[in-house]
């Protein structure tokens, strides 16, 4: 039952927030403390911390923020005072681009590469994908990052240095547009990639091993079926299956994972959002980022069962 | 058991790595924090007395890098167990046990997956202000959740083999049938997820130095020597080298012994994503 | 498993083919587009927009609740003050013709523009100042600035006379009040019977200033643009455009592409922008000291004798050469030589003598074992904290440690981050949790540091050393009293000499500020640490 799976969130989702609270709460300081000096007054950060009503209990507060959620309402930020849900709001268009262009990118990599390697097992071929894939998930991102920002962007001007689209487009045509941000996404996107592929590669060269070993692909080979149809009906399918499950788990790094990409990229995506939250003590921002996460994880695991059960239908969802 | 070119490379290369660092503890002379206070220059480029230049402070970086070694790898090896013996705890009580213990505990897991990790991490990090123990800490504890879905699923196919019914039948103590039958079982993937995490844990120690929350100067960690020469790229371009090399070495190298293991123990990264 | 390999061809050729359609797919139609972004790409120069770089996405639009500077470099542009500083540091008027101060230096009195429209056409007058005022006084604002308009407990009332007159009426004398009249003022027709922490105006915001609010893309950019009705003259740039960079890497790399107008300049960048074909390099002293503070309540510093060792023991033209490239002065005085309350001698510092530190240190009792200096069994040492995300303070304190290593003493640092570390430094328990600390004071024009070295400003407020003078106390109730500036540097200068010999502090150094700005960028003010566009509508942009 789809329903009552979906009812089997709540309480994940309760509890992701409460101790989320009670660990952020923990953090010493407060929002007041962000900027200190001399001419800033200790009482009156005293009478900004009573006002936002950081004087309370953190579990009364933490009430509080369940009793807004309730009403639909995700707080206002303590630092700007703007609307949580606006300030998130205004982040996803960015995540989303590069978070998902990301996934698709990696899944039409991993695929060919990750087959191709497991059905040469062992060849040169293997071995340098194996090589190359490990060295890419071997580099700390935020240096590679840079690296690539040096070279493409100062040293061959191929690529902007920051931010999301041009300013100066916005009267201009659709087709302009898009073509600005994707010449903006482009080194964001690459240093995703460089970092992401290895695992999938890796996950997809062991499913195919596996696979074609197994009883009924030899079966069919004795048979005579052609060894494209074997691979492509059968060995695909069931490799495709797990996939499904790690890039409905993937969803869980849409949002924090890549906020050294955005920092370095200036990307103005959700990452940046909640890291600087975080160092501000903006409880309201934070928590609202992480019940967003929170929520497209559950979404993630929920759509990977779906596809679960309609490309194997001996799964069926409880 | 049939270990790769790259995996007796990287044998090799940590074995190295273990004797130069901590061979260095025998010459109290070179210390790496050294320098002189009163003259400080630019950082050096490459020359025979400073095989991969100077830093900043004057101080020569492959030493650094080498005395960084220790608490890199320090890093590495004991978050790696903080989460590999909280992992396991976990995973065998809840797969052993079933019933609601372990509805409650992988409950927890899924709270924990579910907090974006970077958030976490940092907050956390902030919580307790940086230091190596802090750094080793706030990696283990935010690091567990996998390896004790690991576990458990290792336990859960375990319950059902006929040696484990067998010993229960003859008697055996819950506890017996646990630690001496079903632990070892688990140990050998573990092992191999220990490999793997280790590698992770160097690059999280290494985020969170550019994050200003790693391994706090003047000790020398990978993490935080990469991320002070970043902002020398233009001009002390060297400065990267050695502790970009070294990182990158020994996750690679990680990932091979892994690797290795894993084709060895013919064990496939499980997927369990489930809720 | 063994395949055939004829087999095996067809497979890979299968591969291949797939491997080059998502190739073709993926890469080549995006590498299409952005080859077409590359032709199209130099792009003329725009002469009509100026681009000043954000180092950070502002929090809010709103000067009296706002507390980063990001959000400060923007209302700078959009909002005016009664008075504004120029750049040679002096309070000039702005929204204000002029002011005249009553006999009793209570009672300020502000005569005002009457050619001031907001930028929504609305007319500004007296009561947009009892109203910005009053929104700050009020309890419920959200504001950190309040204390400033409240001497001694009591709020500074205000008295519209008529509509471009208005009366401050200070409850008691107070010299440093003038300085608080830069305060942006902030439209009454707008935002009255309105929440002021969450009104939608500190989104958007109009002002009087040079410059009117047009957009702003959260973590993308700001963009303003002129306000043709300036009173004091249309601004000779179209636009300004200020993207948001937070990699400070990131940020250089757009300078030298020539993607922004303006950067600052790490010290160690600087030489190449020395003689730079198309940057100009500008550098000026920072309003601002940086120091060692000693937590006066520990044992270990109580003893004035350790306080001076390590004084003498800290070699700052070297500091100076070391952590700031040359860029900044030794400091000795908790003042800046840009002010005119600098004093005259200002050598009254701690000569560089690691001897005299020693003869100190054995003096006070220390005796060198194992090369660290001992006293009854204990370890002569502490905790050096310093906050994190400044690299020359955590420079410095690094060559501290290793500088009072020399003579024996063992330092430990710790880089806490910025919430984490002012909760330990204003926690109100006696004694704080820290031993001693690196750390700047940035500093206004107005010299009375009463909420740093008042003895009634600890536990609670900024002297966390926990500093007590009676004398520096009565000095600087007397700084507040005097009106006269050359009296007031009289005792100022007291001041700073009881300070400075009872060593709570070691001054470091003045640092400076380089900056780089593209060689199109006209119209510039001289450097100072307001910066270099100070008449923001005077700046113009000629290829």
């Amino acid at each position: 039952m789809i329903f009552r799976r979906i009812l089997g969130f709540i309480p994940l989702i309760f509890g992701i927030t409460f101790i989320s609270f009670m660990i952020m709460h923990a953090a010493p300081g407060d929002p007041t403390m962000m900027f200190v000096d001399p001419s800033v007054q200790i009482q009156d950060m005293a009478q900004v911390k009573a006002n936002l009503g950081l004087d309370k209990p953190v579990l009364v507060q933490y009430f509080f923020w369940l009793k807004e959620i309730g009403k639909g309402n995700l707080g206002f930020s303590y630092v700007s005072g703007q609307p949580v849900l606006d300030l998130l709001w205004e982040r996803l268009p960015a995540t989303l681009l590069l978070s998902v262009s990301s996934l698709i990118l990696i899944l039409c990599f991993t695929f060919p590469l990750g087959l191709l390697s497991g059905y040469k097992k062992d060849s040169f071929f293997d071995r340098a994908v194996t090589f190359l894939s490990f060295l890419g998930m071997s580099l700390p991102t935020f240096w590679l990052g840079l690296m690539l920002l040096l070279l493409f962007s100062l040293r061959w001007s191929l690529f902007p240095t920051f931010g999301f689209i041009d300013p100066f487009l916005e009267d201009a045509s659709l087709w302009a547009r898009a073509v600005s941000v994707l010449h903006h996404m482009f080194l964001p996107l690459l240093t995703i990639l460089i970092g992401g592929l290895a695992g999938l590669i890796r996950f997809n060269r062991f499913s195919i091993i596996e696979i074609l070993s197994q009883d009924y692909i030899q079966a069919g080979r004795a048979r005579g079926l052609s060894e494209r149809r074997l691979l492509f009906k059968h060995a695909f399918k069931n490799a495709a299956l797990p996939i499904v499950t790690i890039l409905g788990a993937g969803l869980s790094g849409l949002i924090g994972g890549s906020f050294v990409i955005e920092y370095i990229f200036s990307w103005p995506g959700m990452g940046q959002l909640g890291v600087s939250a975080v160092f501000a003590r903006d409880y309201p921002v934070l928590m609202g980022s992480i019940l967003f996460s929170s929520i497209l994880i559950m979404l993630g695991n929920f759509l990977a069962d779906l596809s679960y059960s309609k490309i194997d239908p001996r799964v069926r969802i409880r | 058991m049939k270990i790769s070119v790259l995996g007796r490379l990287s044998i090799g290369f940590f074995i190295a790595l273990f004797l130069l660092s901590f061979g260095l503890l025998l010459f109290p002379s070179l210390d790496p924090t050294a320098f002189d206070p009163f003259y400080i220059g630019n950082p050096e480029a490459p020359s025979w007395a400073h095989w991969f230049g100077t830093d900043d402070f004057g101080r020569d970086i492959l030493l650094r890098c080498l005395s960084g070694a220790r608490i890199s790898l320090l890093v590495g090896i004991v978050s790696v167990l903080i989460s590999v013996f909280l992992g396991v705890w976990v995973g065998l009580v809840s797969g052993f046990y079933g019933g609601w213990v372990d509805a409650v505990l992988m409950r927890f897991v899924d709270i924990m997956l579910g907090i974006p990790s970077l958030f976490l991490i940092l907050t956390i990090q902030v919580m307790l202000s940086p230091s190596i123990i802090n750094v080793i800490v706030v990696i283990g504890l935010t690091s567990w959740m996998g390896v004790a879905r690991m576990v458990r699923s290792e336990v859960l196919s375990m319950r059902e083999r006929v040696f484990i019914t067998a010993a229960f039948a003859r008697g055996f103590s819950n506890s017996k049938v646990l630690f001496k039958h079903i632990l070892p079982h688990t140990l050998l993937p573990v092992i191999v997820a220990a490999m793997l995490g280790m590698g992770s844990a160097i690059l999280a120690e290494s985020v969170l130095s550019f994050l200003g929350l790693g391994v706090q100067p003047p000790h020398a960690s990978w993490g935080n020597m990469l991320e002070n020469s970043l902002s020398f790229m233009r001009d002390a371009p060297w400065m990267t080298v050695c502790p970009g090399l070294l990182i990158t070495a020994s996750v690679l190298g990680l990932n091979f012994i892994g690797d290795d293991m894993r084709a060895y123990l013919n064990v496939r990264e499980r997927v369990d994503a489930r809720a | 498993m063994r395949v055939s390999q004829d087999m095996e061809a067809c497979f890979l050729c299968y591969i291949y083919i797939m491997f080059q359609k998502i190739l073709f797919l993926t890469l080549l139609s995006s590498c299409g587009l952005f080859l077409t972004a590359c032709t199209s790409e130099p792009q003329p120069q725009q002469t009509d927009t100026l681009r000043l770089l954000l180092s950070a996405n502002p929090s809010i639009l709103n000067p009296i609740l706002s507390t980063d500077s990001a959000s400060s470099s923007v209302e700078g542009l959009i909002f005016n003050g009664l008075l504004r500083v120029n750049e040679d540091m002096q309070l000039v008027p702005d929204l204000a013709k002029s002011y005249t101060i009553s006999p009793d230096n209570k009672t300020y009195t502000f005569h005002l523009r009457d050619d001031v429209l907001w930028h929504d056409g609305h007319r500004f007058d007296a009561n947009d100042v009892k109203f910005t005022l009053e929104t700050l006084l009020d309890p419920k604002t959200n504001t950190v600035r309040r204390s400033n308009y409240v001497i001694n407990g009591k709020p500074v009332k205000v008295e519209v006379l008529d509509d471009f007159t208005l009366q401050f009426i200070l409850p008691e004398v107070y010299s440093p009040f003038l300085i608080r009249s830069s305060l942006s003022i902030l439209p009454e027709h707008l935002l009255a019977g309105q929440d002021i922490n969450t009104a939608t105006f500190n989104m958007a915001p109009i002002g009087t200033g040079p410059y009117r609010f047009k957009e702003w893309k959260a973590g993308q950019h700001v963009r303003l643009e002129k306000n043709e009705s300036y009173y004091a003259g249309v601004p000779k740039t179209d636009h300004i455009y200020m993207p948001i960079i937070s990699d400070p890497n990131t940020a250089l790399v757009a300078l030298e592409k020539q993607e922004i107008d303006r950067s600052s300049l790490p010290v160690k960048e600087v030489p190449r922008f020395i003689d730079h074909a198309f940057i100009n390099r500008f550098h000026y002293y920072d309003l601002m000291y940086t120091y060692l503070g000693f937590n006066l309540d520990k044992a270990v510093f109580k003893d004035r004798r350790v306080r001076a060792a390590i004084a003498h023991a800290i070699n700052k033209p070297a500091l100076v050469q070391a952590v700031l490239k040359g860029y900044g002065k030794p400091a000795d005085v908790p003042s800046s030589p840009l002010l005119w309350s600098y004093p005259d001698n200002d050598d009254l510092g701690f000569p560089f003598d690691l001897d005299k530190s020693r003869t100190l240190l054995k003096e006070a009792g220390y005796q060198l074992k194992d090369n660290y200096l001992e006293k009854d069994g204990t370890r002569l040492g502490f905790t050096l904290i310093t906050n994190k995300g400044n690299r020359e303070r955590e420079k410095t304190a690094q060559i501290i440690q290793r500088t009072l290593k020399l003579i024996g003493m063992d330092v430990e640092i710790q880089v806490m981050e910025w919430s984490s570390f002012i909760k330990v430094v204003n926690s109100p328990d006696t004694p704080k949790a820290f031993d001693a600390v690196v750390l700047g004071w940035s500093l206004s024009m107005e010299p009375d540091a009463y909420s740093i070295w008042h003895s009634s400003q600890y536990p609670k407020g900024f002297n966390f050393v926990g500093y007590k003078n009676e004398r520096v106390d009565a000095l600087l109730d007397a700084g507040r009293l005097e009106t006269e500036q050359g009296k007031r540097k009289t005792i100022y200068a007291q001041m700073y000499k009881a300070i400075v010999t009872d060593i709570p502090y070691v001054f470091l150094y003045y640092p400076e500020s380089n900056v780089g700005i593209q060689k199109t960028v006209n119209g510039l003010t001289k450097p100072g640490p307001a910066g270099l566009m100070t008449r923001i509508e005077n700046v113009y942009l000629q290829p």
